[in-house]
C-alpha cells in the first residue's frame, strides 16, 4: 500500500457525497410526483362512482314504486306499509349497482333513508339517499334528496278496494269495473250504486293541465279532461304511497279523479237524477255521499255523464 | 610537521564541504520537507475540472427541473381549472342569477335541482355568458395564480353558431409556455325555452298500445266521431297523413314577458303537406295554417284565444305525413320578449356538442 494512492481515493470518495445527495432528492421527487398523479387518480375515481350512482338513483326508484304498483295490481298483494315495501325493494336495486363498484375496491354504501310525498305537489315523491364512499385514503360522504314524478305510474286503489267484490281488468289506459264497483256501492248500502255497473275510470296518472280547476265550468274543457282522465289535486284525496296502502284518504296534500259511470242512451238518461258522487276518495271513503248528475258531453245519442256534489261543483265552476 | 598539524585542522572541515555537496546531490530523492506530492499536485487539477463541470451540470440540471416543474404545474392547474369547471355547477348553484361575485366558485355545468336525470357535461348557457362577463374577477387571480394568463372559447360543432369567446387569446401568441385542454361537452343553449320539440319520423315509431309507461300522448278536443274532423284515429293509407296534438299552458301575464315562435329545421320543411292548426278547447278551430315563413310569430294568435282569461291552455296540432320521407323537426318555444331576431333559429334550442377550448401561457 502507497501512502500517496490514498489522496486520490479520498477525494474521489469526497466526490460521491453529493453524488448521493443528488440521486436521493431526485428519487424523492419522482415519488412525489407519483403520489400526487396516483391520489388524483383515485380521487377522479371516486367522484365518478358518487356521480354515476347519483345519476342512476331517481331511475331505481321509480322503477321499484313501479314495481311494487304492479305487483298490487296484477299479482293481487298487499302492503302494510308502502314506504318500507318501496324502500326495501328499492335497497335491493342499489344495493345491485353498489355491487360492481365493490368489486374494484371502492367500497360504495348507499342507504335509502326516507320516502315522503312532497308536501308542496302530490305528484312528486321526496326520496332522501345517505351515500358513503371509501377508498384506500379517501372519502366521500353525501345526503341527497331526489324528487321522482309519478306521473306514467298506475293507480292502484280501485284494485284494492274492488277486488274482493267482482272481477276488475284494465287495459292501458282504462280500468273496467264490471259488477265490482256497484257491488262495493251496495255493500255500503248506498242508492242508486246500478249506475255504477260497467263503470271506467283512468289508469295511468296523467296532471290536468287546465288550471284553476273553475275553467272545468265549461262544458268542452270537462268532457277533454274526462276522455283524458286527468288527475287534480286535492286535500281530501291520497297521496301516491297511501293509494298503495289502500287508503282513500290521508292526512298528505293528494290526488283525486273522477270514476265515470257507463254512458246511458238519452232515453235511459232522463230517469237519473242522484248517486253516489263520482270523485275516487268519496266512493272508496267511509261515507260516500250523492251527488247530482252532470252531463258533460252527448256523442250519437249517448250521454256521459257524472255525479258531483255541491261541494265538488264549486271546486269545478260548475253550476 | 606544521602541516601536518595544519592537514589535521582542515581535514574535518574539507569533509564537512563535501557532506554537503552530497546532501544537495540527493535532494530529489530526499522527501522531508514537501507538503503536497506532485502526484497530489496533479490530481488536484483533475478534481477540480470534474467539481467545475458537475458544477455546470447541476445549474442546467436545476434549470430543466425548473423549466419542468413550472410546465407541470400549468399543465395541472389547467387541467384541474378544465375538470373543474365543466363537471361542476359551481356554488352555489345558481351563482349566475347573483350580482355580487365575492364567495362564489364558479362551474359551467347545468345543475338540476330535484327531477330531471342529471346529465354529465351539459354546460349551461346562462352560465357561460356570465362567466365571460365577469371574466377577470372570478378567473384571473381565483383560479389561476397571478402569473398564468389564461382564455377560454367555447367553440359549437354546428358551422350556424358562432364561437362564444369568454376571453380572448390574444396575449398568447408572444409566451413561450402555451398549454391547452380541448374537452367535448354538450351545451344547453336556449333549450330551456323550448315548450313543445317534436321529431317527426321519430313520433311514427312509438307504438303507444305497446307499452303504457311511454308517455301515452294526450287525446286533443278534435275527437268528433266525424273522422275527418278526428285526430285520433291513423288513416288506414301509409301514404296518408297523421296528427300530433299537444298542449301549453299560458297567461295574459306570460305573453307579455314571452315571445312564442313556431321553428323548424330544416328551414323550410321540404315537405308540402305539413300543417299546424292552434285553438283551445273552447274555441276549436280546423283552419290548417302551413309553415311558409319561419319562424312563426304565434302571439297574436295565442292573444285572441286566450281573450280575457287568467290561465289557457292551448293546444297546437300538427299534420304531417305518414311515410318516411326526410325527418324534420318542429320547434315551439317561448323566449323573453325582445331577444335578439339572430336567436331565433333551430340550431339553439337544442343541445348542441361543441369544443370547450381552456387556453393557459405565462
Amino acid at each position: 500500500m502507497d501512502q500517496k494512492g490514498y489522496v486520490m481515493a479520498g477525494t474521489s470518495f469526497l466526490l460521491l457525497i453529493p453524488v448521493i445527495l443528488i440521486s436521493v432528492s431526485l428519487i424523492n421527487f419522482f415519488q412525489g410526483e407519483n403520489e400526487i398523479i396516483s391520489q388524483s387518480i383515485h380521487s377522479e375515481k371516486v367522484s365518478f362512482a358518487a356521480g354515476d350512482i347519483k345519476r342512476n338513483i331517481p331511475i331505481l326508484a321509480r322503477e321499484a314504486m313501479l314495481n311494487i304498483s304492479l305487483s298490487l295490481i296484477d299479482d293481487n298483494k298487499t302492503i302494510n306499509n308502502s314506504t318500507e315495501s318501496i324502500k326495501t325493494q328499492l335497497q335491493l336495486q342499489i344495493n345491485d349497482l353498489t355491487a360492481t363498484y365493490n368489486n374494484q375496491n371502492i367500497n360504495v354504501i348507499c342507504n335509502v333513508d326516507s320516502i315522503e310525498t312532497s308536501p308542496h305537489d302530490p305528484f312528486l315523491i321526496e326520496f332522501d339517499f345517505s351515500l358513503n364512499i371509501k377508498t384506500d385514503n379517501l372519502k366521500h360522504e353525501e345526503k341527497l334528496s331526489r324528487l321522482v314524478s309519478i306521473e306514467g305510474m298506475p293507480d292502484p286503489l280501485p284494485f284494492l278496494k274492488c277486488r274482493s267484490y267482482g272481477s276488475i281488468n284494465h287495459d292501458n289506459t282504462r280500468i273496467f269495473y264490471g259488477t265490482s264497483l256497484s257491488n262495493y256501492l251496495e255493500s255500503k248500502n248506498m242508492d242508486n250504486s246500478s249506475y255504477y255497473e260497467n263503470a271506467s275510470s283512468p289508469f295511468i296518472i296523467k296532471k290536468c293541465p287546465y288550471e284553476p280547476y273553475q275553467s272545468h265550468g265549461s262544458n268542452e274543457t270537462m268532457k277533454n279532461c274526462q276522455s283524458n282522465g286527468f288527475y287534480h289535486y286535492s286535500k281530501d284525496g291520497s297521496c301516491y304511497l297511501c293509494r298503495l296502502e289502500s287508503k282513500e284518504t290521508c292526512e298528505h296534500f293528494g290526488l283525486e279523479v273522477f270514476l265515470q259511470p257507463v254512458p246511458v242512451s238519452n232515453s235511459n238518461y232522463s230517469i237519473i237524477i242522484d248517486g253516489p258522487c263520482s270523485s275516487d276518495h268519496v266512493i272508496f271513503g267511509i261515507a260516500p255521499y250523492t251527488g247530482h248528475s252532470l252531463v258533460y258531453d252527448i256523442k250519437n245519442e249517448t250521454v256521459f255523464f257524472l255525479f258531483l256534489d255541491e261541494g265538488h261543483g264549486v271546486k269545478y265552476g260548475i253550476n | 610537521m606544521f602541516s601536518l598539524k595544519l592537514i589535521k585542522k582542515l581535514l574535518p572541515i574539507i569533509l564537512k564541504k563535501s557532506f554537503f555537496k552530497y546532501k544537495f546531490k540527493n535532494i530529489w530523492i530526499n522527501s522531508e520537507g514537501f507538503v503536497f506530492s506532485t502526484d497530489l499536485l496533479l490530481s488536484l487539477i483533475i478534481i477540480t475540472v470534474i467539481i467545475g463541470i458537475s458544477a455546470d451540470a447541476m445549474d442546467f440540471g436545476n434549470a430543466l427541473v425548473g423549466d419542468y416543474s413550472s410546465r407541470a404545474t400549468l399543465e395541472r392547474c389547467t387541467l384541474e381549472a378544465a375538470d373543474i369547471l365543466i363537471e361542476t355547477p359551481g356554488s352555489p348553484y345558481n351563482w349566475e342569477k347573483m350580482s355580487i361575485s365575492s364567495g362564489i366558485s364558479p362551474g359551467l355545468a347545468i345543475s338540476y335541482n330535484y327531477t330531471n336525470e342529471s346529465s354529465s357535461n351539459i354546460l349551461s348557457w346562462e352560465k357561460i355568458v356570465s362567466l365571460g362577463k365577469k371574466y377577470s374577477l372570478l378567473v384571473d387571480n381565483k383560479i389561476f395564480s397571478k402569473n398564468i394568463k389564461s382564455s377560454i372559447i367555447i367553440y359549437p360543432f354546428d358551422r350556424r353558431i358562432d364561437p362564444l369567446v369568454l376571453k380572448n387569446d390574444a396575449g398568447s401568441i408572444l409566451s413561450s409556455e402555451v398549454f391547452l385542454v380541448n374537452r367535448t361537452v354538450q351545451c344547453n343553449f336556449f333549450s330551456n325555452y323550448t315548450v313543445i320539440s317534436i321529431n317527426w319520423h321519430q313520433n311514427n315509431c312509438t307504438n303507444l298500445s305497446n307499452n303504457f309507461l311511454q308517455e301515452a300522448s294526450d287525446i286533443c278536443p278534435h275527437d268528433e266521431s266525424n273522422s275527418d274532423l278526428n285526430h285520433m284515429y291513423p288513416q288506414e293509407n301509409e301514404y296518408s297523413n297523421y296528427w300530433v296534438c299537444k298542449h301549453l299552458t299560458t297567461s295574459i301575464a306570460e305573453l307579455e314577458k314571452t315571445d312564442y315562435y313556431l321553428i323548424t329545421e330544416p328551414n323550410p320543411i321540404p315537405i308540402e303537406s305539413v300543417y299546424w292548426v292552434i285553438d283551445t278547447v273552447d274555441n276549436i278551430s280546423n283552419e290548417n295554417n302551413s309553415f311558409t315563413s319561419s319562424p312563426i310569430k304565434l302571439n297574436g294568435q295565442i292573444k285572441d284565444l286566450i281573450g280575457n282569461k287568467n290561465n289557457t291552455t292551448i293546444w297546437i296540432h300538427f299534420l304531417g305525413p305518414e311515410k318516411k320521407f326526410s325527418p324534420f323537426k318542429i320547434f315551439l318555444v317561448g323566449v323573453p320578449k325582445n331577444t335578439e331576431y339572430k336567436y331565433i333559429k333551430a340550431e339553439y334550442f337544442q343541445l348542441q356538442k361543441c369544443s370547450f377550448v381552456l387556453k393557459t401561457w405565462f
